[in-house]
């Protein structure tokens, strides 16, 4: 075996056995599901359902509220003094008493409980009782329901983009997840590379090394090994991500053939935008609006171009870690330790973050001029170009900035190269920017 | 005897220091070479550019009969002065890496690593972290894994600091029989007695230059200042008073019931002369020349003084 492909091996072998690499790999798409999964299973189990006492003074909603999900109403009381109620149930925690006072306008109603009832059971009351007031108003000015229905506008978007249907708010989405990914890939990995260069170093096992191969072949093999660990992480997490979305929106599935969230699911699924005030009004649950999210993106993944969205992520993440990771490489050589790795982290990682930073932008207007300069720009692209791939970019573009990366990549590894080598041995002092500047002539 | 390694004319800037000022030597084959220097005098740039880990402004090295080259590396071995292993890596593990890396395929350097551990007495060793190992365990792996190549040349910069006596010791030995199957041995050290001990050749450094080459014996001779020491019974006074002339009384001392003096004898005088001149009066126990030992050649060769005054 090559000397580099020894110095690759041991950097993939030795990172990969790490206990925190496997647990890192399982853990984190486990987590995200987990996150996803958890408001749902939470309002399934229906821990917020309630018995509601109604002590109805206007005598007109005795058997008008419908039990729902959340709520059971008991009429039984309708008709008792209100205090005489609230001591019967003053102990029970599961039971709130709804006094709804005397008067020609109902436009309060209290609420008496030993434990508060919650948002949940609150709101459902409100929506039901806004509904019930809303429609006896209208019925008192003469409002015909056909007329209130007829009233009601909807405006549907079919975006149709290169003869395609294109759904914009889910290619936000993917742009968004690609590009964080991407930031956060390159991140991690580089910042691996730099503690690996400094484990080295303050080892002193350094010398020993390169007394038997040349630094650069040191450098290059550990970038190349830890660029190695975060694609296996990567595909570790695709494969996982399958699973986990195949799991979560069979769960979904489940959720939307119960019949009050299929409907507003398949309303909604239809690409019919929802009137503010109602969709404000509409006793949409969570459910209906996960299983919503999880069928259309379910739609959308067969719609989108996953070669080029997953080979250009593969290219931008490759070059922009190799990019980044070697500056890093060579930061690592030029300190003793860690907190002197601080002045140098700065420089380098402002464009990242910087285009971490624009990148909410350009999701949101892919083709401007800033978006565009980014996304060409070699220390920016790897993010803002994934973060237009998903809306369609012309192939000039693409080439571009696919060609400008290369060509950095290779103007910084040399540079980083030149540094690290004369960086591995300075030992005992702090070093300035121009006396690195200085190493880069040295023979 | 072939010449192993040549340096010549060997200049190395770093910014403004200099750490090397054409720097010429030649190693032969097969010998211990000691490359001596207080610190700082360039000793460690020196041997970085013989490992190839800096290449030299202007000069050139030698090895064998060939432009020194990358494919040499695999015939050296090297032990910095400051060295380290991977703290979290297994012991074994981590010697096999290393040889690799010199060359050496999986099979054939862990077979010869598990004789080296046997013989060191660290086999137990094998599946531990560095970690848990204490300094001279790990400098114990540290030379096996720069001597488990073969190497045709050793370069150690100060391989005795940090061991401690049982181990410098052990090392001692194993250069030594190292010398005998005909490894050439450079070590740089500020040990002057070791030096002595092992080493055939030396070059002292100093302020970046080469000031002083050789083979040890030679220098010891070049440098000597005709001083006998003489072991004797007998009345001092008497001994005392027949030294005039070209015989200069340095030191006179009564040691362990006999007495010894050191005389200095003018340049052009035999030895005899002197032994005639003195056993009238006394009874010589021992004679023998007093050679300046390495330690004083290094210290008023790196303080300019003359050699003379600090023998004595």
């Amino acid at each position: 075996m090559s000397k580099i492909g020894l110095i690759i091996k041991r950097e993939y072998t030795t990172r990969i056995r790490k206990k925190s690499f496997i647990v890192m790999t399982l853990l984190a798409p486990l987590i995200m599901a987990i996150i996803v999964a958890i408001p749902t299973a939470l309002d399934n189990s229906k821990n917020t359902h309630r018995h509601v006492v109604v002590v109805d003074a206007t005598h007109s909603f005795c058997g008008v509220l419908t039990n729902g999900s959340t709520v059971n109403y008991d009429y039984t009381y309708c008709n008792f003094n209100k205090d005489e109620v609230r001591r019967m149930f003053m102990d029970s925690s599961t039971v709130t008493v709804m006094y709804i006072p005397p008067s020609q306008q109902v436009s309060q109603i209290e609420l008496y409980s030993k434990v508060d009832p919650g948002d949940e059971v609150i709101s459902a009351i409100q929506f039901q009782m806004n509904n019930i007031v809303e429609r006896a108003k209208m019925k008192a000015e003469n409002l015909d329901q056909s007329m209130i229905d007829a009233v009601k506008t909807s405006i549907g978007v079919k975006n149709v983009v290169n003869n395609a249907i294109t759904n914009t708010g889910y290619n936000l989405a993917l742009a968004f997840a690609c590009s964080i990914l991407i930031y956060f890939f390159i991140f991690l990995y580089s910042v691996q590379v730099m503690r690996g260069v400094m484990e080295e170093k303050i080892s002193r096992i350094v010398e020993i090394i390169i007394s038997s191969v040349r630094p650069f072949q040191l450098m290059m093999g550990k970038v190349i090994g830890v660029g190695l660990i975060g694609l296996t992480q990567f595909i570790a997490w695709i494969v996982l991500g399958y699973f986990a979305i195949t799991v979560e929106s069979r769960f979904a599935q489940t959720q939307a053939v119960n019949p009050d969230n299929y409907t507003q699911a398949q309303t909604i699924k239809k690409g019919m935008p929802v009137k503010e005030d109602e969709a404000r009004n509409m006793p949409m649950s969570k459910n209906a609006a996960v299983a919503t999210a999880i069928m259309s993106i379910s739609d959308n993944l067969a719609n989108t171009n996953w070669t080029l969205v997953l080979s250009c992520f593969i290219f931008y993440f490759l070059g922009g870690y190799l990019l980044y990771s070697s500056l890093f490489a060579a930061i690592g050589s030029a300190v003793d330790q860690e907190t002197d790795t601080q002045q140098f982290m700065l420089p380098v990682t402002a464009p990242l973050i910087l285009s971490y930073l624009v990148m909410f932008n350009i999701v949101r207007d892919p083709h401007s001029q800033m978006a565009f300069w980014f996304s060409i720009f070699p220390l920016t692209s790897p993010i803002a170009m994934m973060a237009r791939i998903p809306f369609g970019i012309s192939i000039w573009e693409l080439m571009l900035s696919m060609g400008l990366l290369i060509v950095s990549i290779f103007g910084t590894i040399w540079l980083a190269g030149r540094i690290y080598r004369v960086g591995l041995l300075m030992y005992g002092k702090k070093v300035t920017y121009k006396e690195i500047g200085k190493w880069l002539f040295y023979k | 005897m072939p010449d192993i390694l040549v340096a010549r004319n060997i200049v190395k800037r770093y910014d403004k220091h200099t750490a090397l000022n054409d720097v010429s030597f030649t190693v032969p084959e097969g010998c211990i070479y000691g490359l001596l220097g207080p610190n700082g005098a360039g000793k460690t740039s020196m041997i970085r550019i013989i490992n190839q880990i800096t290449a030299p402004d202007s000069g050139e090295v030698l090895f064998g009969n060939e432009k020194l080259a990358p494919k040499h590396v695999e015939k050296i071995g090297y032990l910095p002065e400051e060295r380290g292993l991977y703290k979290k890596m297994k012991v074994g593990e981590q010697a096999l890496y290393l040889a690799q890396l010199k060359g050496m395929n999986q099979a054939e350097a862990k077979q010869k690593l598990r004789e080296w551990f046997k013989k060191f007495e660290i086999g137990a060793w094998w599946d531990k972290k560095v970690e848990e190992l204490s300094k001279g365990m790990a400098q114990k792996v540290q030379f096996i894994v720069t001597v488990l190549h073969q190497p045709r040349l050793l370069i150690l910069d100060e391989p005795f600091s940090g061991f401690d006596p049982i181990n410098a010791e052990l090392i001692k030995s194993e250069l030594l029989a190292m010398r005998k199957q005909g490894t050439t041995i450079i070590l740089s050290t500020h040990n002057m007695s070791s030096v002595e001990e092992i080493c055939n050749y030396i070059t002292l450094i100093n302020n970046s230059k080469a000031v002083l080459e050789g083979p040890v014996n030679e220098l010891r001779h070049k440098y000597k200042s005709h001083v006998w020491e003489v072991q004797f019974n007998g009345n001092t006074d008497a001994f005392r008073s027949s030294l005039t002339g070209k015989y200069e009384l340095v030191s006179l001392a009564e040691e362990a019931s006999t007495n010894v003096a050191r005389v200095k004898i003018a340049q052009g005088s035999l030895s005899n002369d002197l032994l005639k001149t003195i056993i009238p009066t006394c009874t010589v126990t021992g004679f023998s020349e007093v050679l300046p030992s390495m330690s004083e050649i290094f210290i008023s060769a790196v303080q300019g003084n003359s050699l003379t005054s600090s023998v004595q």
